[in-house]
């Protein structure tokens, strides 16, 4: 019983005894309306540790971390940190960077169009007698270079690197020139390649070598970066803290079972798996177990029945993608998971002809399509909506209507000219079956809640009426209220009129809508779930996309 | 009650916002009222024959602009191409009719906007410095080619600016108000309309939403080019007469009235009807000055003036879509 309190870290911090805690939260919470992100979560890091918290996506892994660097005040919680213990409620980014806090978050904050140095420097610049120390501030730039494998000229305007350079030399900037205590790095691992994670790595237990004081706190979505890169991992799922491990002590079978929690059936993974604790075998904090309606759902009735309408053999892209085949016949959802960097957004790139296959052939209607531009994808018969749709999809300043329409205009023309009554009806159709709440059809998207401007998106491809819907991340940005009638938009009306390709980040989504998912894991297929199959569930469905099979 | 008192007054400030320039060339209007000569109709018509081929520029500037992009050698092309016309039909194709030659000063316009478009986009060299170096050299081929002016021009040649529909009504207001309702259907009715703004607004999402982004900026290269030849055609009907400096130094003026119409320098923003207050309101305070007898050599300086008043009211324009929209 002993060992069950201390593997789970809720409610009752796990007593750290022989060990200095770096810092540790005591009961925080974070209460945005309607959720709790954060449920009284306390935990304990220990000085010279790299401790990983791993969770899927809302399980309040970046809001904690957030609420730690004092990003948003905690709805209630208290954080020791240097002898001293510091209301969360009235936490600010300034008070956590005196107290040598630094968060290094997925997407850093620089100055675009600054220099490196500049941005690097920006009001803590290295100074001599009044004057800046060019020298002092060299040595911190080669340093930070060196030791993080990043190159770059100090002349160079940041924007020009990418965002995993950028968030090295944020990283970087937090170790040798704030010489912070506490980094917390959010997701910075994630768009790595291999070779450059074994160079963070190696600089990570370097820092620590250096200066015992320090504590990193890593959270990631890959169970394969925590065994790499932890020595402790907590647990998080539905924003509590479900337990803490000490990553020597389990393995990726364990760790996905804690994170999935009870609704990973019957047969926890691990059962009969002599490396985990006995004690992780329940867990205690979990929610009662719901059935998964969907899971035990048959196959659609069109499922398998269909002509094919979409197929690739043995696509493949660089690195980044092996050996893809599938067959997508009419009326039927297929879902691609996978974490970021398993391929997972190569294979809808190539899709939407933003890039060509290096290998193998993708065919649409029995035709070719390694298409050459998205106009090529459109024109055969696609439409794509992107993941980021701010920066891919969104035309600013133009009214709802425009962007609504944006792939249409040349199927609406007759006579050269747009039939203004159709383009008129298709929208104002659109608007209602999907709600979007906007003040009027000539409104400018840009005044659109985000929910809606997604909706207005959803919109634009269903307007193109295409063969094939290509779904990236399709419920990102929009409110819980929204997205089941998303889900169902997308399986029944896209479903009838052609077929879907999507992802999501949610597990239990891909679940709801797909009658078929192929799980990539690396450049690879490693898992083909079958509606219908008991393996179609959730739980595994995430196992799969962690590397674990079964 | 208030409510709707509220309402109406919020949807007021929205169409005097969207307006602006309206209310501008309004209020030009009631100035000039007071100056005498100006209602008479003989005037207002000079006023909108004037407009016309500075008018032709803007318009293409304004499909350019829409894009994101901008040309600054309108000026030379419109200086250019009517040279071009001529020169081809005096001296090498004589035995053509004459209005052959407004074709080949068209298809000059035509083609030097192609040659903007295709290196801009095709080479990917920044417009600014494509345009300015077409700027440079249509100017020195007009000065190359007749150095010395042609002031014997053929009816056929001149008739875009100097034809009187009864001895009276210019056909080149009737061309400049075609042009307008071209390209008012162009823009608000047609698919290639739409693209134009989308990829002004944002060409990456233009791109991944299958807008042939690059086809759409040559595309407004190429009209802009077309409108300019038109508008020197015009011009040099108007003034009876083909020189080598004709146009020079347009195209400040030609920024100044798309701007002016509320055209953003960005991109994705700006509409028809701005744009032909903003050519209106040009011509009429060039007339204005005129009529008052305002000394010429201080003309410019109080032109500078007037233009800064009144595009910075017209910047309210933006801002009031912003806040209001």
């Amino acid at each position: 019983m002993t060992a069950l309190s201390q593997a789970v870290g809720a409610g009752d911090p796990a007593p750290d005894v022989g060990s200095v805690f770096s810092y540790q939260t005591v009961d925080l919470t974070r209460a945005f309306p309607g959720v709790l992100a954060v449920d009284r979560v306390s935990i304990s890091i220990r000085q010279g540790e790299i401790h990983g918290i791993i969770g899927k996506n809302g399980a309040g892994k970046t809001v904690l971390m957030s609420t730690i660097a004092g990003i948003y005040p905690a709805t209630s919680g208290k954080l020791q940190i240097s002898g001293d213990t510091i209301d969360l409620v009235h936490h600010t980014p300034a008070r956590a960077r005196e107290l040598g806090i630094a968060l290094i978050p997925q997407e850093p904050l620089f100055a675009n169009h600054l220099s490196v140095f500049e941005n690097l420097f920006m009001g803590r610049m290295p100074q001599r007698r009044g004057l800046v120390d060019f020298s002092a501030a060299q040595r911190i730039l080669s340093q930070i270079s060196e030791r993080l494998g990043v190159k770059f000229d100090s002349d160079q305007a940041i924007n020009t690197l990418r965002i995993e350079d950028q968030q090295m030399l944020a990283l970087g900037r937090a170790l040798y020139l704030d010489r912070a205590i506490v980094l917390l790095l959010d997701e910075i691992t994630a768009s790595l390649p291999r070779d450059r994670k074994r160079v963070l790595d190696h600089t990570l237990q370097r820092a620590i070598a250096e200066r015992p004081e320090i504590s990193i706190t890593l959270i990631t979505h890959h169970i394969d970066e925590v065994i790499e890169f932890c020595d402790r991992v907590t647990v998080m799922r539905d924003g509590r803290a479900v337990s803490t491990i000490d990553v020597l002590q389990t393995n990726k079978e364990t760790l996905a079972a804690w994170i999935v929690g009870a609704e990973g059936g019957a047969k926890p993974a691990v059962a009969g798996d002599p490396a985990a604790p006995a004690t992780v075998l329940v867990a205690p904090t979990a929610p009662a177990t719901v059935p998964i309606a969907a899971s035990t759902l048959t196959p659609t009735a069109a499922y398998g029945s269909g002509s094919v309408v979409l197929s690739a053999t043995s696509v493949g892209l660089g690195t980044s993608l092996a050996d893809l085949s599938f067959e997508l016949r009419r009326g039927e959802v297929l879902g691609i998971a996978g974490l970021d960097g398993s391929g997972k957004d190569e294979v809808f790139s190539m899709l939407a002809g933003l890039q060509r296959p290096d290998r193998g052939s993708i065919a649409l209607s029995g035709r070719r399509a390694n298409f050459d531009s998205p106009a090529d994808a459109r024109r055969a018969g696609i439409a794509y909506l992107p993941k980021k749709r701010d920066q891919y999809a969104i035309l600013t300043g133009r009214p709802v209507d425009e962007n609504a329409l944006a792939m249409v205009y040349p199927a609406l023309t007759r006579f050269g000219l747009i039939d203004g009554k159709r383009a008129h009806n298709l929208v104002a159709d659109g608007v209602k079956t999907l709600r979007i709440k906007t003040p009027g059809y000539r409104t400018a998207i840009d005044t659109l809640s985000g929910g809606n401007r997604q909706k207005t998106m959803i919109l634009r491809v269903l307007c193109a009426a295409p063969l094939v819907y290509l779904l990236n991340e399709p419920t990102r940005g929009v409110d819980i209220a929204t997205k089941p009638d998303l889900l169902r938009e997308i399986r029944s009306r896209l479903a009838e009129q052609g077929c879907v390709v999507v992802t999501s980040e949610s597990e239990e989504e891909l679940v709801e809508i797909c009658d078929r998912v192929l799980v990539l894991y690396r450049g690879a297929v490693i898992g083909d779930l079958v509606r219908g199959t008991p393996e179609f569930n959730s739980a595994q469905l995430y196992r799969l996309t962690q590397g674990v099979r079964q | 009650m208030t409510q709707s008192r509220y309402q109406g007054l919020v949807a007021g400030r929205r169409v005097a916002g969207q307006n602006l320039i309206w209310l501008i060339l309004g209020a030009t209007f009631l100035f000039g009222t007071t100056v005498h000569g100006f209602l008479s109709p003989t005037n207002l018509t000079n006023v909108a024959w004037a407009s016309v081929p500075v008018g032709c520029m803007v318009l293409g500037m304004f499909f350019v602009m829409l894009t994101g992009g901008l040309d600054l050698s309108l000026e030379s092309i419109y200086g250019v191409a009517p040279v071009i016309g001529i020169v081809l039909l005096n001296d090498y194709l004589s035995f053509l009719p004459e209005p052959v030659a407004l074709v080949f000063a068209v298809g000059t316009g035509i083609v030097a906007g192609l040659l903007n478009g295709l290196i801009s986009v095709k080479l990917h060299v920044n417009p600014f410095l494509v345009t300015l170096a077409a700027l440079l050299f249509w100017r020195g081929l007009a000065i190359f080619l007749i150095p010395e002016g042609i002031y014997n021009l053929p009816d056929g040649y001149t008739f875009l600016g100097s034809f009187r529909f009864f001895g009276f009504f210019p056909v080149a207001i009737v061309l400049g108000l075609a042009l307008f309702g071209i390209a008012w259907v162009v823009i608000n009715r047609t698919a290639f309309g739409k693209a134009i703004y989308a990829v002004g607004s944002n060409p990456m999402a233009a791109y991944v939403a299958g807008i042939n982004v690059d086809r759409v900026k040559i595309s407004v290269f190429v009209i802009a080019g077309l409108l300019a030849g038109l508008g020197g055609l015009v011009e040099v009907g108007r003034i009876g007469a083909v020189v080598d400096d004709m146009g020079q130094n347009s195209i400040m003026m030609v920024f100044a009235g798309t701007i002016l119409g509320g055209t953003s320098l960005a991109g994705g923003r700006g509409r028809l009807s701005g744009i032909l207050a903003a050519i209106l309101e040009l011509a009429m305070i060039d007339n204005v000055m005129n009529l008052i007898g305002v000394e010429p050599s201080a003309r410019q300086m109080i032109f500078a003036l007037i233009l800064l008043g009144a595009i910075y009211l017209a910047s309210f324009q933006e801002r009031r879509e912003t806040v209001s929209a």
